[in-house]
């Protein structure tokens, strides 16, 4: 149990992408001719742009791969000095035998500095002959004109919820988990449409008890279900202040959430209620967003979510 | 399995010569001239040549070209590399002299010159300080110890220094000009001894004529066919990078065999958008009409625009969307959302940005849009345009920037859009009200620029006669509190004569 599941999992082969079909077909053409332009991978967590790179990679230079790649994320010095130096010493060395040329792959590209990405430019473009630079951001407006004027630019989007129920059933099948459905869809639900979260959630639900349930998964993930936050928002509407109050407490104790976490996972939940309009959301929305800001600036967790429960009974309260 | 192939077009694709360059004609012929004068023999007054433009559209081609065809070697310098001091003088400064010596003796390359290229100065980091020629000389000849110099130190002042003392052709290039002077009160001054040596050209983004001419010109070369509507497809998104271009074309290419028809296009813009190209309208649209906050999110989800810049495109487009009551009700949501976004920054809570979009989100769905959720009528937030987009703009920020002495860029992001906001007939401007236009000093044309009336309107004669005659002298000096904020300013720059307009 000591290997994450995340990587066990992880797909080997650009075929074996589930999800982000558009960005996998051409992917796979590229595969094909064994070849690739400099690729800008931009989309939102756990969507598969660090997958596709390695995948990729793998399907041009065979198990060898790792010879040709030089894989640098956030964690690595990636100042201005470390592109001229590291990178470039890289993009120059010749490929290894029998390969036409090398891959560099910056991941978390949008934290490197402007004057970094500067740098980057001509490295890219001088030592295009031998090396291909695959470069993944969150957003790509984060990434400097000139760059993105050099690269293919892929867009991977969240996935959708039937794709995260289908990998994680097949990941629990593998790994011999009983996962019944219910548990199946919640941990989808929490998961936002990112897919390491979502395994990530089940391997930790797993390690308490391979039965795993939905109780269990809410328990682990320190996620408040959804009918436990519709209840609460429903009783600062019909039962006052106290009841609603008592709710919260619950809640909090029973998941052990923090506040600001459980103020989000109400918000988000907010968008399926239909016993209040829109104009009525925007102003819970404010109520939520001014705890959140005021416990994040240091006010005390109590006393903030009180007032919140307070200002939302005098909004919503019948 | 097609061979495995290397090669990346917009290499094997770059033009050799001058003559084969498309678009900016003018700016070509000046060059040229230029180029032309070097070959006469002794060096010209402006020794450095510095190009300015948007990626993609020729810059440090134009240096290459030149070099190729006139058959003069050239030195390249290029942010990949450290450009300190001793760098620069090592590689280009010392180079630019020796060649000349070779010449000097009569050696067989009688007119060969060398072309130094200084490729991305404006990412030079620091600022203009001077560091000794004691230092330079021993990173140059570290006698056994570690260099000295190290980063890009000293690198712009060495930049200077050889615009001074070569004798060969220096070409710079740049995307930003105002990051290559800096943006602290000692830029115009940086500007000014950087143009006294270097002459500035502004390359222009590529127009659809030299994009679909390049366009055909690389598929002929490729032996490839492509069906004109896919072509025009191509061209339509592009925003004028012909570097750009030139990628998409290897991409579509690499992607089908045989002829390229619409559909192979379309399909790799469904994926492949450049940032500047997302159909953001589109997204702001779909979220005023989805009357529901949690789908206005998914749709933000996916538009790959950062919460803080659709903060700004909800916030320029509320104003057509929402009549003023609604306006009135959303904006202490709006307000929160900005804070939000501000609290990322202070307070490191990574989370806030959530709260950022949830605010601006639900806000834009909480209210029925003016004539009811029909199609809204959607701009461009002014506040997010960079460069001279209008005519009219340009000559009242360049006597902004010179009366105010701040830059233009900062007179264009701060000041111009409170003053357009302060004339706007529909926010209660009166085109006869002169105060802040008298008050700045500005001429009556400018004031009528302010009001967007154009001059060929009659009212405007009536308009440019009463201003005239009202009195003409400008009232006291508008004070201007200064800012010591440039921490790394020049120590060998005293001139604190130029005020900064952050202090608005």
């Amino acid at each position: 149990m000591s290997e994450l599941w995340v990587e066990r999992h992880r797909p080997q082969t650009v075929g074996d992408i589930k999800g982000q079909r558009a960005v996998v077909d051409r992917l796979k053409a590229y595969a094909e001719m064994r070849s690739f332009p400099h690729l800008l991978l931009s989309g939102p967590p756990g969507t598969g742009k660090t997958t596709a790179a390695l995948a990729l990679t793998r399907d041009v230079f065979g198990e060898d791969y790792r010879m040709n790649l030089l894989e640098m994320n956030a964690s690595d010095e990636r100042k201005l000095e470390s592109i001229r130096t590291k990178v470039k010493q890289f993009a120059k060395t010749a490929p290894s035998p029998g390969t036409s040329f090398k891959v560099i792959f910056l991941d978390e590209a949008d934290a490197l500095t402007p004057d970094a990405q500067g740098a980057l430019r001509r490295i890219m473009e001088q030592n295009s002959q031998t090396c291909r630079f695959i470069l993944s951001c969150n957003y790509s407006s984060k990434i400097i004109e000139p760059i993105q004027s050099r690269c293919a630019v892929f867009r991977f989007r969240p996935l959708a919820e039937d794709q995260v129920l289908e990998m994680i059933t097949s990941v629990a099948e593998s790994e011999g988990i009983n996962l019944d459905d219910e548990a199946a869809v919640a941990i989808a639900h929490v998961s936002l449409g990112d897919l390491r979260k979502a395994i990530t959630s089940l391997q930790v639900a797993a390690s308490l008890d391979s039965n795993v349930t939905r109780d269990l998964v809410y328990e682990t993930t320190a996620t408040a279900p959804p009918e436990e936050l519709h209840g609460y928002i429903l009783a600062c509407k019909e039962d006052g202040f106290q009841p609603a109050r008592r709710r919260l407490k619950e809640l909090l104790d029973r998941f052990g959430l923090a506040g600001t976490d459980l103020v989000n996972q109400m918000h988000r939940e907010l968008g399926s209620i239909s016993f209040l309009d829109e104009a009525q959301k925007l102003a819970v929305t404010e109520a939520m967003a001014e705890c959140d800001f005021r416990m994040v600036e240091g006010g005390g967790e109590a006393l903030q979510l009180d007032a919140m429960t307070a200002r939302i009974c005098s909004l919503i309260g019948s | 399995m097609a061979e495995p192939s290397a090669d990346d077009w917009t290499e094997r694709h770059r033009p050799e010569s001058i003559g084969l360059m498309e678009g900016n004609e003018a700016q070509l012929r000046r060059i040229r001239q230029w180029l032309n004068q070097w070959e006469g023999g002794s060096p010209l007054e402006k020794r450095g040549l510095l190009l300015s433009g948007p990626p993609g559209v020729g810059k440090t081609t134009l240096a290459r070209a030149a070099a190729l065809e006139r058959g003069w070697t050239m030195i390249e310098l290029n942010a990949s590399e450290e450009r300190n001091a001793a760098a620069i003088r090592r590689a280009a400064t010392h180079g630019s002299q020796h060649v000349s010596l070779d010449q000097f003796s009569g050696s067989s390359v009688s007119n060969g010159k060398t072309l130094i290229l200084l490729d991305e100065v404006d990412h030079l980091s620091g600022g203009f300080g001077k560091v000794s020629d004691g230092r330079i000389e021993e990173s140059i000849n570290p006698d056994g110890k570690a260099a000295v110099l190290r980063g890009d130190s000293g690198g712009k002042a060495e930049l200077l220094n050889l615009l001074e003392v070569t004798r060969q052709p220096v070409i710079m290039t740049c995307n930003d000009p105002m990051r290559l002077w800096g943006r602290n009160r000692n830029w115009r001054r940086n500007r000014d001894r950087l143009l006294r040596k270097a002459e500035l050209v502004n390359f222009k983004r590529a127009g659809k004529l030299h994009l679909r001419r390049v366009a055909h010109r690389v598929l002929d070369a490729e032996g490839r066919g492509m069906d004109p509507e896919a072509l025009e497809a191509l061209i339509d998104g592009n925003p004028g990078d012909l570097r750009a271009l030139v990628r998409d074309l290897q991409a579509v290419c690499a992607l089908r065999k045989g002829h390229i028809d619409l559909s192979a296009v379309l399909d790799l813009a469904g994926v492949s958008e450049r940032d500047s190209q997302i159909d953001v309208f589109r997204a702001l649209r779909e979220v005023y009409q989805s009357g529901s906050g949690k789908e206005a999110n998914r749709i933000l989800m996916i538009s790959d625009k950062d919460p803080d810049e659709m903060l700004a495109w909800f916030v320029w487009n509320n104003q057509t969307v929402f009549d003023s009551e609604v306006l009135a009700k959303i904006s202490p949501a709006m307000c929160m959302a900005d804070r939000s976004l501000a609290t990322k920054y202070t307070n490191r809570a990574f989370r806030s940005w959530y709260w950022g979009s949830a605010l601006s989100s639900q806000a834009a769905v909480s209210h029925l849009p003016i004539d009811g959720a029909s199609d809204p009528f959607l701009a461009y937030p002014n506040f997010l345009r960079r460069g001279g987009e209008s005519w009219r703009s340009s000559t009242v920020v360049e006597y902004l920037s010179e009366d105010l002495g701040t830059s233009k860029a900062s007179i264009r992001e701060d000041l111009w859009p409170n003053l357009l906001a302060v004339h706007d007939s529909t926010l209660g401007g009166d085109p006869r009200e002169f105060t802040v236009a008298k008050h700045l000093g500005l001429s009556g044309e400018a004031h009528l620029a302010l009001h967007g009336i154009p001059r060929s309107r009659r009212e405007a004669r009536r308009i440019l006669k009463d201003f005239d005659s009202e009195n003409t002298s400008k009232p006291e000096e508008v004070i201007i509190e200064e800012i010591i904020e440039d921490v790394n300013s020049d120590e060998d720059e005293t001139d604190g004569t130029q005020s900064s307009l952050d202090s608005f």
